[in-house]
């Protein structure tokens, strides 16, 4: 199964700055979006249906992993596997999503550096969510459940230099051109 | 005028047995295989892999039957091997038409010809009966069946010396390319006075055997996803189309006596537990290295000499995960291209193993990630940390000898399976040659930390195994102390012949897969000359 798109979120705004309005008008987006879900029956087994993805989880993963253009199965799986592994975890991320809003926090670097982060309840909470993006997975070896593999975030900081496994990005014999790589 | 159903039979679809039955087969003789688990087609593991979590535990894509369980990695797996001893010995070992080589990474070293001296030439562990020229035509077509590229200038002793050991033709494909990590790796490894030679791999370089040059897709472990890099399913289905029965979900139980100390039988077992009984004139046991030593003992056959089992071996090794000073950009092309190998061989080996250092260069994002996310980076660092530590990610995996020690040995546990077979039970831990070779290896160690001004992530990984099963069914040249000869026939039964390396009596440190490929493309030519 690929984790190609079915859902192209509607907005297109950046999440570098978030005034506490744009928040939640994000949220009532990020709504809609996760509805689509329910649009294409039989692509994804045991999604979460999209009344039960709490639009505010939507705006928080935006968030937190600083992207707008969230996978809508990825967001709904996502959701579903932190509800189902963590029965505390929709009260809890509701309240960081309320004292990120509190805090008129910009965005996700602004968190990193805040008192707010420092809260280990909150602090958890958001790195089990990022985790769940960027790993594609929510726990941890075999009790871990899947979320994504072509999409998990963490292969997007080098997609300009190494292939996601199983994916070719170059062809036979490519890596032996290479004779310069950024140092970065 | 006995009526057989098969010249020979063949229990084990992996690589060892595949290519004896794909020889035996071409050879125009009657020829069934028998395989425990099920056929999957590449697309299919390649799914499971992409949609399973504990992605870097390779046996996770593979199937795992009642009857038929891998070594870990699933409800029959994880119960299965009976660890008794102070090491837990659980290789990779999966159960399905083309065996454990689906997630091997191709590694096709020749041994070379001290390996098969190991006792006159340092008075520790114990001969081949055959030596490296006996072996050497079969190394060459076992090269040219699996389809290896590599490197024909190389001193492949670690001495830099110029090309050895000595070869009748070039390797069938030319070296893989290496990538700019493997390139500065080299370089780095050669200015500190270390030799870095080539890896011959039995991954395709060009098109080769109707299958793809390789396209860097990451994944040479668990699974490559074009075919690109060789795999026993290859052979098994070569087998079939040469006119082999391959029979899959056939659990082997029985080895049968007859008269003359004739094998006559073979029984297997259904997943419904019915039994099958098959005859044939010879036999050959190609069951992995564990699952050998087990059908010979549930049989009790080819054990007069008490060593079915004993003298188990691995490569067990170490690693050292660093992340260095510069960019080295792990991930490009195949994920093992060459090593260090200065300790391969020479008068160390009295004192203690030879040793192999190998870098991996597999896609780092999840092993980068982890950690970061466990320490809690988040946002535009979390991006920057990433991108900026898969790129100076390297990964050691160090392998060492390891003799051969009768107490090291598999045996039949107590407990059973859903067939109501015994599971393996294993004992296995290392001795002081062993050890003192650990303590050379982590000071080699210090000066690769120092020679890419790295910083240290693990330099303690404790013992590891490296899935290199050796000995359990070992070959020599007296009957009384092993169970198979030179030719890997049982000194107990004439017709019955051992395809494994299990049969390998002095470990070396290289990947024994093209060396059982070798053993068992030279018994099929003995095999066949009898019928």
């Amino acid at each position: 199964m690929s984790d190609r798109s079915i859902v192209d979120a509607e907005e297109s705004m950046l999440c570098t700055h978030h005034s506490r309005r744009r928040f939640l008008a994000l949220s009532a987006a990020a709504a809609s979006a996760a509805g689509l879900v329910t649009a294409a029956p039989g692509i994804v087994r045991a999604v979460a249906p999209a009344s039960q993805v709490d639009p505010a989880f939507v705006q928080l993963a935006r968030f937190l992993t600083g992207r707008n253009d969230l996978d809508a199965r990825i967001i709904a799986r996502a959701y579903e596997a932190l509800v189902t592994t963590d029965p505390s975890f929709a009260a809890r991320s509701t309240t960081l999503a309320r004292a990120i809003e509190d805090a008129r926090l910009a965005d996700v670097n602004a968190l990193a550096i805040s008192p707010l982060y420092a809260n280990p309840s909150d602090r958890a909470v958001a790195i089990a969510i990022v985790s769940a993006f960027y790993l594609g997975q929510v726990g941890e070896a075999s009790k871990a459940r899947f979320i994504a593999f072509e999409k998990a975030l963490m292969f997007e900081p080098t997609a300009d230099m190494v292939p996601i496994p199983t994916y070719s990005r170059g062809g036979p014999g490519y890596w032996g051109k290479v004779t310069q790589v950024p140092n970065d | 005028m006995t009526v057989y159903d098969a010249d020979v039979i063949v229990v084990g679809s992996g690589v060892l047995g595949s290519v004896a039955a794909h020889s035996l087969a071409t050879a125009g003789k009657a020829v069934i295989i028998l395989e425990a688990g099920p056929r999957v087609p590449r697309w299919r593991i390649v799914e499971s892999y992409r949609n399973a979590t504990d992605k870097l535990n390779y046996n996770v894509p593979y199937p795992d039957q009642p009857w038929a369980p891998k070594s870990f990695a699933g409800p029959y797996a994880d119960d299965y091997l009976q660890n008794v001893g102070p090491f837990a010995f659980k290789p990779g070992m999966l159960r399905l038409v083309g065996g454990t080589t689906w997630h091997f990474a191709a590694a096709a070293w020749r041994y070379i010809p001290n390996d098969f001296k190991l006792r006159t030439l340092y008075g520790v562990g114990r001969d081949w009966p055959i030596e490296y020229g006996d072996l050497e035509p079969w190394y060459q077509r076992a090269e040219e069946a699996l389809g290896v590229s590599g490197s024909d200038r190389d001193d492949q002793s670690g001495q830099g010396r110029g090309p050895f050991p000595q070869r009748s033709k070039p390797y069938p494909m030319p070296p893989r390319p290496w990538s700019y990590f493997t390139n500065r790796l080299a370089e780095r490894f050669t200015a500190a006075g270390y030799h870095f030679i080539d890896e011959p791999n039995a991954t395709n370089s060009q098109p080769y055997d109707g299958r793809p040059p390789c396209c860097g897709n990451s994944n040479c472990m668990p699974v490559c996803p074009i075919g690109a890099m060789y795999s026993g399913d290859v052979h098994a289905y070569k087998a079939e189309r040469a006119g082999a029965k391959l029979i899959e979900n056939a659990v082997a139980y029985k080895l049968e006596k007859g008269s003359g100390g004739k094998i006559v039988a073979v029984h297997y077992k259904s997943p419904d537990a019915r039994s099958t009984r098959l005859t044939a004139k010879h036999f050959v046991v190609a069951a992995h290295g564990i699952e050998t030593p087990k059908l010979l003992l549930m049989s009790q056959v080819a054990n007069s000499s008490d060593q079915v089992g004993r003298n188990l071996m691995d490569h067990t090794g170490i690693a050292l995960d660093m992340l260095s000073k510069e960019a080295l950009w792990p991930g490009q092309g195949p994920v093992q291209q060459g090593g260090v190998f200065d300790r391969r061989d020479g008068p160390d080996r009295q004192r203690h193993s030879a040793i192999k250092h190998s870098p991996r260069t597999g896609t780092a994002n999840q092993l980068v990630t982890e950690p970061l996310l466990k320490q809690g980076v988040i946002g535009a660092e979390l991006d920057r940390r990433i991108r900026h530590d898969a790129a100076r990610f390297i990964e050691i995996s160090t392998t060492f000898e390891v003799l051969p020690q009768p107490q090291n040995r598999v045996t039949l546990s107590g407990k059973t399976d859903a067939l109501g077979l015994p599971k393996p039970q294993i004992y296995y831990d290392v001795d002081a040659y062993f050890r003192a070779a650990v303590t050379v290896a982590k000071e080699d160690y210090k000066r690769f930390v120092t020679l890419f001004d790295a910083q240290v992530i693990n330099d303690d990984t404790g013992l590891q195994n490296r899935d290199h099963i050796m000995g359990s069914t070992i070959m020599g040249a007296d009957a009384r102390d092993s169970v198979v000869d030179g030719n890997c026939r049982t000194y107990d039964h004439p017709n019955l012949f051992l395809a494994t390396t299990g049969v390998i009596p002095a470990s070396g440190v290289i990947n024994p897969t093209l060396t059982g490929a070798a053993l068992s493309l030279r018994a099929a030519d003995i095999i066949a000359r009898e019928i």
